[in-house]
Formats: structure tokens, sequence, C-alpha cells
């Protein structure tokens, strides 16, 4: 069976091509960003230029394969576009692999098709996806009814998979964004964690995408993709946060209290611009310039009976505390860093009780979660590690 | 002086970034033509850089030259370098020096039977740090060398525009090729010889993305244990350490004027213990230097650059780091699985002979890290 493994610099697509030229397989990638290729270059398996909108190159880079791992996602495309945009590719990568007569395409979606968070009925993959204006998430369901049409129509057989939490060595998502605010005290645990993480570790995902290219018999199908034990949210960070060695108790909100905090967030009117506009040290500095500013600021103040507050001296600024607090002014105790708030996606996901089940690959692709929790996070624990995160 | 009229061949990320802005520094050369297949980007910069013309091949150029830059890939270097050598034109070609040993001694002999100037490009040579590094050394200031680490790990970001940068065959190896180069010849200016210990590397069947190296080198003062730890995958920033008797010295590599020098036994200095040579000279400023020390051995006005038996030895050195190579030990890689699922699949190449079968080698402990003295 010869492989092309498209978004193959990527966390997950690197780590198919590794596994398949492991395995023997004849694979080759499909490569559009060559800075990002220094990894897959270890490999020395065929890396052939290619570009998502460009259909010559892909029919050129399918020439003479069979199967195609279809991992890329456009990372050029401004985030507004990308619904668009995954779509547009998709489109020119089934036509493409028509053209190239491609047997068999097997197409990473996502369970973000259920929106955020996702119904109770996403449980099994006869749940409805819905559009919910993510541009990612209607990105995937766009792609998706692509492949099921080349697929009715017999242009290319295409096997879909939803993966759900996927973590690993090489994660650009999970790792560095849990364990950079975890370190910073920043993290909000939402609902105490509480929520079901459905993780997928990259190698199990790569086994079900190797199961997948071997049956052509279930294109046309949909399948869930995890380990086999769903997580909370508190141990997935729990145990990334392994990694560490030590780090602040997170926070810990309610889906509301962050929904709360968010509107606070809003970009405040021109109201509260202005204010802000007028508080600013340079600002007064400025305006204490005008001769008219500062006789009104006098009159002003002597009506209001107030007195202008004392600068501290050279000296008191030097030395800190002490005569700071001479001439009456008030130190602030350090505070914490301000919560890093998860968008209204990401809450969804915290917050999610479902859990996604895998009984259909088991069944169909005979998909069985090789590494379990545990030896997932040793392993991601220990390249975090290595990489410094 | 009369401007050495200068051929720069190949228009990648190092022309464009560090030789053309430098070359409009530098009164003593004047760039004569721009050389790139891709003859569309050669005029782009060639008109940023006010270069009169351009062509696609460098045998077939539309005006005489003095001199030539060789900046195409690393597997290029040679063929061009020996063309221009055989026709009497000097050349200053860009690191590494050629794929391997037996390339680069060709390239001397042909460069001395025509007594045309050939100079190994290695800017650093020519930035104020690393000078500054090698003075303390040759005035003994750091007491007897005791042991050496250097450290040169980003994540890839070199704007590279094809795949040639990852292929053994274009490329002549990975990081170690890359990267190493810097500190083999900064190590063999600095210390004096080397020979490789142990080198273990990420590679399967590519080229290596991560690199441990364990060198002995070889200074006045007797053999010198190194590491080496080189990276195109993680963070790890960019620096060599040499710690002496007396003093330990670091030399940073990504800002090459700074250099820290404390006490051997100390901990390393705030930044404000620094020693600073000189301000922040812009990236270009080695670079114009090491061009004008070109034009002056290609006009005959000063002697080459002394660069040329270090570059041979530490091509030498990349062949045996890729002789001697081990699997290096990934922490999270798992053991591999025994078959293709439903056997379909089958070795397709054989059975590979590369990194993941064979046993791996944990990485290399830092020889400062042992007790000083």
């Amino acid at each position: 069976m010869r492989l092309l493994v498209t978004g193959a610099t990527g966390f997950i697509g690197s780590r198919a091509a590794e596994i398949a030229a492991e395995r023997g397989y004849d694979v080759a990638a499909l490569v559009h960003t060559w800075p990002r290729a220094a990894r897959l270059a270890r490999l020395g398996i065929p890396m052939l230029p290619g570009d998502l909108t460009d259909r010559a190159s892909l029919r050129r880079a399918m020439a003479g394969r069979d199967v195609v791992l279809h991992c890329a996602l456009d990372g050029r495309v401004p985030w507004r576009h990308h619904r668009r945009a995954q779509a547009a590719a998709m489109a020119t990568l089934l036509g493409a692999a028509a053209e190239a007569g491609i047997r068999h395409l097997v197409h990473l979606s996502s369970v973000a098709v259920y929106g955020f968070p996702p119904a109770p009925d996403a449980a099994t993959e006869e749940g409805r996806v819905r559009y919910t204006g993510h541009a990612y998430a209607d990105g995937k369901i766009d792609s998706e009814r692509l492949c099921l049409r080349a697929t009715r129509r017999g242009e290319v057989p295409a096997t879909i998979l939803r993966p759900t939490v996927v973590y690993g060595p090489f994660d650009p998502l999970w790792a560095p964004a849990i364990l950079a605010g975890l370190r910073a005290g920043t993290l909000v645990l939402v609902d105490r964690g509480e929520g079901v993480c459905n993780t997928c570790y990259v190698d199990n995902l790569v086994e079900a995408m190797l199961l997948a290219a071997h049956r052509p018999e279930c294109a046309g199908g949909i399948f869930h993709v995890s380990d086999a034990v769903p997580q909370t949210w508190r141990a997935f960070v729990e145990g990334l946060g392994l990694a560490l060695d030590g780090y602040p108790p997170p926070r810990v909100l309610t889906r509301e209290e962050v929904e709360q905090l968010r509107r606070r967030e809003r970009p405040p009117g021109s109201l509260a611009l202005l204010r802000a506009f007028l508080q600013d040290p340079h600002t007064r500095r400025a305006l204490r310039a005008i001769p008219a500013v500062r006789a009104a600021g006098r009159v002003a103040r002597r009506l209001s009976g107030t007195r202008r507050r004392a600068r501290p001296s050279r000296a008191g600024e030097i030395d800190g505390a002490a005569p700071a607090r001479q001439m009456g002014r008030r130190r602030r105790a350090p505070q914490p860093a301000p919560p890093s708030l998860p968008s209204s996606s990401q809450t969804g996901i915290w917050a999610t009780r479902v859990v996604f089940s895998i009984a259909r690959a088991r069944q169909h692709l005979g998909y069985a979660p090789a590494v379990d929790f545990e030896e997932g996070i040793a392993l991601t624990t220990a390249w975090a590690r290595w990489a410094g995160l | 002086m009369k401007p050495v009229r200068l051929a720069v061949v190949g228009a990648g990320a190092v022309s464009e970034r560090c030789h053309l802005p430098a070359a409009a520094t530098v009164a003593e050369v004047a760039v004569a033509v721009l050389v790139d297949p891709d003859l569309g980007r050669a005029r782009r910069l060639a008109a940023r850089f006010g270069v009169p013309h351009t062509a696609p091949d460098y045998r077939r150029l539309p005006v005489v030259v003095d001199a030539a830059v060789v900046a195409t890939p690393p597997a290029l270097h040679a063929p061009v370098a020996l063309h221009f050598l055989r026709a009497g034109a000097g050349v200053l070609v860009e690191k590494p020096l050629a794929l391997a040993p037996a390339e680069g001694e060709m390239l001397q002999a042909a460069a001395a039977a025509t007594g045309a100037v050939l100079q190994p490009a290695h800017h650093l040579r020519f930035a104020s740090g690393p000078r500054l590094v090698k003075r303390l050394l040759e005035e003994g200031r750091l007491g007897a060398l005791e042991a050496v680490e250097g450290v040169y790990g980003v994540v890839f970001d070199w704007p590279v525009a094809s795949g040639s940068h990852f292929l053994r065959e274009q490329a002549g190896g990975g990081v170690v090729m890359d990267n190493g180069s810097h500190l083999l010849d900064l190590l063999l200016w600095w210390v004096g010889d080397a020979e490789v210990v142990e080198a273990a590397d990420d590679a399967w069947q590519g080229v290596e993305a991560e690199a441990h190296l364990r060198l002995r080198l070889h200074g006045p003062a007797g053999a010198v244990p190194a590491a080496l730890t080189l990276s195109w995958l993680r963070h790890l920033g960019r620096w060599v350490r040499l710690r002496g008797r007396s003093l330990t010295v670091e030399q940073d590599l990504h800002r090459w004027h700074r250099v820290r020098v404390w006490p051997t036994g100390w901990s390393p200095p705030a930044p404000a213990f620094a020693a600073e040579p000189d301000p922040v000279p812009p990236r270009v400023a080695a670079y114009a230097d090491q061009l004008r020390a070109f034009a002056r051995a290609v006009a005959g006005e000063a002697p080459p650059p002394p660069l040329l038996p270090d570059a041979l030895r530490a091509l030498e050195l990349i062949a045996a780091c890729y002789r001697l190579r081990r699997p290096l030990d990934l922490p999270w890689a798992r053991p591999r699985p025994a078959a293709a699922p439903d056997g379909a699949a089958g070795p397709a190449r054989g059975a590979p002979a590369g990194a993941l079968d064979s046993r791996p080698v944990a990485p290399a402990p830092s020889p400062l890290a042992a007790p000083a003295g």
C-alpha cells in the first residue's frame, strides 16, 4: 500500500508519517511549508511539494499513491476565512484524488462538528452536527459533506475520522497552553475540571488512520477516535502538570462565572476609552503643561476642597517602600496574574459531559487503542520536559 | 583599491539577509552579477541591492568577475567553487565548504594550482565576541582549559524555499552539518585540534534534527572534553561555554558581540556583569568584515585569512560524526510495534537499518557538570 500523508509537517501528520515509515509502508509526505520539515526530514521518506490550493501540485504528489491520509489544515488562512478555505481545500484535494486515481482517502475531521458543548446525542456518530459560526468546526462539517458526496458519487471513497482531544509529543495546542497557564497561575479549570476530557493519544489516532486505510469497505463511514477510557479535565491538566516542578493551584470557575467575566472583558465603549485616555499619566502630564488647564485644576480643587497628591521625591522613588509610605501612599500587595479566560468554544469543550463512544471504530475498523492514559501522559510530559515547555 | 567585481551565486536566504546587505556596505567589492536558476527571485534581489546583472547559470555569466561568493545549497558548493577556481577567480564558500573531506581537498588543490583565493565563509570569525574569546584564550586569561560545552538549539525557522536543505544528497546531513559547522569551526579556531569520541542523533533514514556529540579537543594544555548539543526541534539557546581553571567564558552565538566571563566555580553572572566589547553591531557587520578580508586577499593586498585548514578539518570531524553515529534515546519514543495491521503493508524498502532498530544511547552528560579541577 502506497500512502501519501498531507499535513505531514504538522503534529498529527508528522507522527503518521513516522509510524507508517517505521512499519515499512511506502509512505510519502506532502510538504507546503519547508522550514517546518525538520522533524519529517529525519525519516528519509519522499517529501513532495504541494499546496492545498493548487490542484496540479496535489495531482503530481498523488501520482502512483493508493491511499491519502489527509491531516492538513491551511494555517495561512485568517481565522474568519477558515470555513471557506477548508471547504475549498477539501474540494481541490478530492478533485486531484479523483484524477490521480486514489483508491481511498482517510479524512481527519473533529468532534468539533457537534458544536461547543456537544449535545448528548453526540455520544455516537449518529449525533446531529451543527454549524455554530466557529470557522474551524464549520469548515470540518463542510469538508465531511464533500467527502461523503465524493464517496456517494464513486469519485473518491473516503472514510471520516472524528478524533477527540488529540495530545502527545509535539502537540502544538493543549500541552503548551496548559503548561504555560499552569506555570503562570492563569489557567482556569472550568467546573472544577469535572468535565469529561475525551483524550486521544496521537499514536492511537494514527493507528485508527492506518486501520481505516486498510478498510476500503468502510468508505463513507464516520468514526469517533479517542483513548479507551475518558478522563476528566482535571486529570488531564494534573497529568500534564507532572512535567513541571511545581505550580500554583489553577483557578476554579464555573462556566457561568467564566461567561460573566468574559462579558466584563468586552471591548470598552467610547466613554471608557476617553476616561482611560484622560487617566493616562502621559496625557495628564501633557495636559498639565497647558497653563489654562493647570489653572482650571486649581480652581476645581479649591472648590471641591481636595488637595493635589504630593509626588514622592526622587529619593523616595529610589529608596522604595519606606519613603513611599511616608508620603502617604499605600503600596499594593502583589496581585496574582488575572485568569486567562477560555473562549466560549473552549468553555464548551471543558464543560462537556459527553463521552464519545468508539464502539463503531472498534467494531468496523478493529480499533483497539494501545496507549493508555498513564503511558500517553508519561510520554507527553517526557517530551515537554525535553522540549523545555 | 579598485573594487573586486563579484558574482554572488545563489539568491537564497543567506544571500538576501547577509551577503548582499554586507556587500552594499563594503567599498572593496562591487557585486556585478547575481546568479540563480530562479531568475525572477534573482531579479527582485538584484533590483533591491542595486546589482546590475542577473544570470540563471554560473557557467555563463554576462560579465567578467574577479571572484564569487558561493551561497548555493551545499551540494553545489564544490562544483561551483571548482568552476571559478579553475578560471582563476577567488571564491568565498558558505559553510559547509563541501559535503565531504575529499571534495574539500579537491578545492584546495584547484586553488593551489591556479593561485586563486579559496576562503571558507565563517562569519563568526569576524564577529567581535568570538575574537575576544580567542584573545582571552591566547593570553591564557582563563587558566588551563578544563571543559567545553556548546549548545545550538533553535526550532528550525530559516526561510528555506525548497526541501534541498533536508536531503542528505543535497545538504550532506542535518543539524550537525548545518549548525555543527559553526560550533566546530569556532572550537578548532579557539582551542586547536579535535576528535570525535561519541556521536548520537535522531535520524532514521533521513537527516538528523537533534544530535549530541562528545569531542576531545587538543589544545596547548592537553586534551579537553567537549559536549555539543544541536537541535532543530527545540529552543535550547545558542552558546559555547569554555571553563578554564580560573575563569569561565561564555560566547552567545545569537548576539555575537555578547561574551560573559566569570570566575570558575561561581554562578554565571547577571547580564550586568557581561563583558560587551562593543555596542550591538548590525547583523551584517561580521559579514562585511569577512567580505572585506576576502576582497583584500583577492586583490593581493593581504594574505587570505587562514581559515581553510580548520574548514577541511571540520569536514573530517563531521564525517566522523556520521561514521560513529548511534541512535539517540528520545524520551517519548515508544518501542516499535511488531507488524503492520493485517500484515497487508509489509516492509516496502527492506528492514530499516536506521536509528530505531539499534540500541539507543542516552544523551551525554555535560563535561561542565563535573566538579572543577
